[in-house]
């Protein structure tokens, strides 16, 4: 846990009057590292998926 | 001279606040603010996000109109006809508004911006749908820093949706108490231990709980700005949304099939209150064209004060027929609706600090018009309250009261005698009458075919 705070820095936006919560930072950056493959994965599959559907859109509007 | 009111539900943002002035309500924006402020404009994200209406609209004002020094911009959000409250909604009510926060943040960084906030007093209703009301709430994004508000969206939205959703929906009643919503720990310690097998619970609740525990140890680093990518930020938002559209809560079978059921009304009898109900509205003719529906059930006979031009706000204090009543208002695009669980024998206090920031329920009044249907005995034999009182209590709240008066005689009233000592000798027609004309003219009153019961309606003098 200490390692992971020390490489925590601090200087955030000037206005950002809410505390944020130390526990919520870590929680946060822990999490971002699990989710984010499974995250990418899930975009880049959405994106073949429309890519795909764009070309079967296209090509029955062309057969119409 | 016009006087400015500075809000007292404005005051923590230095980045400007809210007044009134001349009954109009203005946002001040604060030179502290001036950088995000051009770059929420010149982003493209306010005209994106109010075009698609999750934001509030506004007019510029003149900056003459700002009450204190330091203003760069003054604006003119469009009026909201009733300010709601979070422990006032049901739980489809909350999780809309908890998905429309995270729709915006997505937005907000897809345009290089954040939410330095997630409070669910951003949201308010307006036309049916949840709007976003707080257009301070933006900041320019810099990439690697963390979502300053994701703890208070979990306290303001997941911890009470997860509450109602997989305990008991009457949970939701927790905002009330916390008005910064529901502390981690306690959505944690109160959550069944299954919750712990779902990926976003277990994340953003239970272990984030934990984490927190750290938070007031001595020693522990100052965590003001945790390393997170932009990738890794939007797989945490992504994550919130699929948690929260996960959770539902439906009431069970029976609960929905009483509302259908359970009156004393055959098919008849309630055509004809519907056709008389419509009438007294008719004749009605209040300045407030708004309408507080008392113990409005599914919010069926709202929907006639709604026809007649009235904004209505439906109230209940059954969580069930709230959540149906919106359900209904959401699927029919019905605008002028807005239902709202409210508890008559112990409606919504002032709140927050000072005992000022939050208002009462009758501080958010009075409405033109008031309907009590069906009603009555549950507050006078239900809850002990002597027709007089309920009588200045009508007189506070509207103008116009259109009342259902269920006699001793109906079964409904019968039921609630069932079990108790009848002590109610004033409980009748002519009591009623007595009690209203301290405060009220009668304007109308006729026998509901085919039952007992009488309607009335009264204007107050």
């Amino acid at each position: 846990m200490t390692v992971i705070s020390t490489f925590l820095a601090s200087g955030h936006s000037p206005l950002a009057y809410l505390d944020g919560g130390t526990g919520s930072m870590l929680v946060q950056a822990a999490l971002a590292g699990a989710l984010s493959a499974a995250f990418m994965l899930k975009t880049q599959w959405q994106r073949v998926r429309s890519m795909f559907a764009r070309h079967a859109h296209n090509h029955n509007s062309l057969k119409g | 001279m016009t006087i400015a009111e500075r809000l007292n539900s404005s005051f923590r943002d230095p980045s400007g606040f809210i007044f009134r002035s001349g009954g109009v309500i203005f946002r001040q924006i604060d030179a502290p603010y001036k950088a995000d402020w051009l770059c929420l404009s010149e982003s493209g994200l306010l005209a994106e996000l109010i075009d698609e209406g999750l934001l509030v609209a506004h007019e510029s004002a003149p900056l003459s109109c700002a009450v204190s020094e330091g203003a760069i911009a003054v604006i003119r959000p469009e009026p909201i006809p009733f300010v709601s409250y979070p422990y006032e909604w049901s739980f489809s009510q909350l999780k809309d508004a908890a998905l429309l926060t995270i729709a915006i943040q997505k937005r907000a960084i897809a345009r290089g911006m954040s939410l330095k906030d997630a409070s669910a007093y951003n949201i308010q209703f307006l036309r049916g749908r949840p709007i976003f009301i707080d257009t301070l709430s933006f900041e320019r994004y810099r990439e690697g820093e963390p979502w300053v508000a994701y703890g208070q969206f979990c306290r303001h939205f997941l911890a009470p949706l997860a509450l109602m959703a997989r305990v008991d929906a009457r949970l939701g009643g927790l905002l009330k108490l916390h008005l910064d919503g529901v502390p981690l720990d306690l959505a944690a310690r109160l959550l069944p231990s299954a919750t712990r097998l779902q990926p976003g619970l277990l994340a953003h609740i239970h272990v984030h709980a934990r984490a927190q525990r750290g938070d007031a140890r001595p020693g522990m680093t100052p965590a003001k700005a945790a390393h997170l990518s932009k990738t890794g930020l939007l797989a945490l938002i992504d994550s919130l949304e699929a948690t929260v559209a996960h959770l539902s809560w439906e009431p069970k079978n029976t609960e929905w099939a009483e509302y259908y059921t359970d009156t004393n009304y055959d098919a008849a009898a309630m055509a004809d209150k519907r056709r008389l109900v419509a009438a007294y509205i008719d004749d009605s003719k209040p300045e407030i064209r708004t309408c507080w529906d008392l113990g409005a059930n599914d919010g069926s006979f709202s929907k006639l004060a709604a026809e007649a031009g009235y904004y209505t706000i439906a109230m209940d204090s059954d969580l069930a027929a709230v959540e149906k009543a919106y359900l209904d208002v959401r699927g029919s695009h019905e605008s002028n609706v807005l239902p709202l669980i409210v508890d008559l024998t112990n409606p919504s206090p002032m709140l927050g600090w000072a005992n000022a920031e939050r208002d009462s329920l009758l501080d958010r009044g009075p409405a033109g018009l008031a309907l009590s249907l069906a009603l009555i005995h549950h507050l006078a034999i239900g809850n002990n309250v002597p027709l007089p009182l309920i009588a200045e209590f009508f007189a506070r709240v509207g103008e116009y009261v259109i009342c259902e008066f269920v006699p001793k005689g109906d079964s409904q009233v019968a039921r609630l005698l069932r079990s108790r000592e009848d002590i109610f000798d004033g409980y009748h027609e002519a009591g009623f009458e007595a009690a209203m004309s301290a405060n009220f003219e009668l304007l109308r009153s006729e026998a509901i075919p085919g039952t007992v019961r009488r309607l009335y309606l009264f204007r107050r003098r």
